[in-house]
């Protein structure tokens, strides 16, 4: 009752700044593909009313704060409502990581909770591909957003994203194209090497064949 | 070579080229940025002089405080904190000698921008009741990362509800990226003249999306609703896949709208730093996408997001009290050169 009484008294307090999210959750889920394994980034920020809904679920011995295994806990909790396809097989998603703000910053609705997550490892082969990621996670009333960050691997190039209206679906076609992803310099060193190895024999080759009429 | 010039005669030759050496260090020196760091850390450094210790304590921190660089908000402060110097809590004198580094470090319009935002939060303020959160001029906050100096790089942050000013300064190098602009309401009035804080971005987005052919709003438009800024505060390090029309799709007069909308975020900055920023960004609009989510008829309210390989602006509008598009944010980044990593070697 004290904390309802006290996120009333908190929504009241900030009312004029009505224009920042206060009685929702903005889920934000940044999805990266790699050839080895495709992660996403759920970042949730609860809005000041919502926020002790929200620590609620997470804090379950109820001592005011999440500790790390609560965090982990709530972590696997949430990706029971994620869902991840390459190529119309379903992936899990596996928690790799999970971290809470103070519980007073989530309460001033400033604070954001990150999750990440990552399929087992996965070999994309060289071709068109699709992969699609769901989030329907809303315990609360929610605001979605689900991009795509830039593939570190050159050989990855994504052609489109598509979304629902509301972001809780985001849906990325993409290529993986052969040897892009070989930097310039392995072979390169790999010639000079040879090369460096190749004069030092020749030298020293000639080297003997130049003293060899004064021995 | 004669030897037996005489020596008088070579001081002529001496001379032109000396010249020559000294304009050509001149002109690979960009003396212009070099003086406006150079003024903006000699307004710092009178601001500071202004302070008592504990004041100039609280008002500069270590260039290595990765802490206080990334401690900036779109929140009112009473919701989260700012370090550094409350201009409520100067001095007349201090507050100008403060207001006076701003400008130094920004353009004109810059500087007029950020005036226009922090009056609109002054507006909030006065249409607010009792136990509402912190708004007002007086809740903006100053403050140094890094001692200010002509050439050792620094960063000039200057923030609050709906502001977050931050500005690395090195020698010739000037970056703005990360700053966050918005505005509540997006209109007021001050001695009978409305001001708009962000009208020129709204009003030049919206003719650049109303440019577009059939065609090219096909791509630009995207199906989805965008209720915030995906790159806001906290996102600092992310680059995100681009999206909607591609610059080399824009004719001339479609790419000279693109980059006067550009030039509302990059111009923010001094004159001098602006121009290679400007420069730099026009040299690369092939690869510069303009991507638009939401209604197209001017007054309404839209997202939009212009992404190159050096440049991130999000504008995310929302309606409030029934006007369209009366609380907007808008993020400007630069995903190479956030708080100027570039310049400064960090």
């Amino acid at each position: 009752m004290k904390r309802i009484l006290g996120g009333v008294l908190a929504v009241l307090a900030i009312l004029p700044a009505r224009g920042h999210r206060l009685d929702e959750c903005l889920q934000g889920s940044f999805v990266l593909v790699a050839t080895h394994r495709v992660s996403v980034e759920l970042n949730l920020t609860p809005g000041v009313a919502v926020a002790d809904r929200i620590l609620a679920l997470a804090d379950t011995d109820r001592d005011g704060a999440v500790s790390d295994a609560e965090s982990m806990a709530f972590g696997r909790w949430v990706s029971g409502s994620l869902s991840l396809e390459i190529d119309g097989t379903r992936r899990p998603l596996g928690l790799v990581g999970a971290a809470f703000p103070a519980a007073m910053d989530l309460r001033s609705g400033t604070g954001t909770i990150q999750l990440e997550y990552a399929t087992s490892p996965l070999e994309l082969a060289v071709g068109r591909h699709r992969v699609r990621y769901g989030n329907r996670w809303e315990p609360v009333p929610s605001v979605y957003l689900a991009n795509a960050l830039m593939p570190a691997e050159h050989s990855i190039r994504v052609r489109a994203q598509h979304r629902d209206i509301r972001q809780s679906e985001l849906d990325l076609e993409l290529d993986v194209v052969r040897g892009a992803n070989r930097r310039w310099w392995m072979p390169a060193s790999v010639a000079f090497a040879v090369l460096g190895v190749g004069l030092l024999w020749w030298r020293r080759s000639g080297g003997r064949a130049a003293g060899s009429p004064a021995g | 070579m004669n030897p037996h010039v005489p020596f008088f005669r070579k001081i002529p030759a001496g001379i032109a080229v000396a010249l020559g050496l000294a304009l050509w260090i001149v002109a690979r020196a960009d003396v212009p940025a070099a003086m406006a760091t150079a003024n903006a850390a000699g307004a710092a450094d009178a601001f500071l002089a202004t302070l008592d210790d504990s004041q100039r304590k609280a008002a500069v921190h270590a260039f290595d405080d990765e802490a206080q660089r990334a401690r900036w908000s779109n929140l009112p402060v009473s919701m989260v904190r700012r370090a550094g110097l409350r201009m409520g809590d100067l001095k007349p004198a201090q507050r100008e000698a403060a207001l006076r580094v701003l400008a130094a470090v920004l353009s004109k319009a810059g500087y007029e921008k950020v005036n226009a935002i922090v009056e609109a939060d002054e507006a909030l303020r006065e249409g607010s009741g009792r136990g509402s959160p912190a708004f007002g001029r007086d809740e903006f906050f100053v403050s140094f990362v890094g001692k200010p100096s002509a050439t050792a790089p620094w960063m000039l942050q200057y923030g609050g509800h709906h502001l977050a000013i931050n500005a690395t300064l090195h020698g010739t190098n000037g970056v703005l990226t990360p700053t966050l602009i918005a505005t509540q309401p997006a209109a007021y009035v001050r001695n009978g003249k409305t001001i708009r804080p962000m009208g020129a971005e709204n009003d030049l987005a919206f003719a650049l999306v109303n440019s577009l052919t059939p065609a090219q709003r096909s791509q630009a438009i995207l199906g989805p609703v965008f209720r915030d800024l995906v790159l806001g505060p906290g996102r600092d390090g992310k680059t995100i896949v681009p999206e909607g029309v591609q610059g080399t799709s824009l004719d001339a007069r479609q790419r000279r709208l693109l980059m006067e909308l550009i030039a509302q975020w990059a111009g923010i900055i001094n004159e001098a730093s602006a121009a290679p920023r400007l420069r730099e960004i026009e040299s690369r609009l092939a690869d510069t996408w303009f991507a638009w989510s939401g209604p197209t008829a001017p007054g309404s309210a839209a997202y939009f997001r212009i992404q190159g390989p050096t440049l991130v602006i999000e504008y995310a509008p929302q309606n409030l009290g029934g006007i369209p598009a009366n609380h907007i944010h808008s993020m400007y980044r630069d995903p190479t050169n956030d708080y100027g990593r570039k310049p400064t070697g960090r």
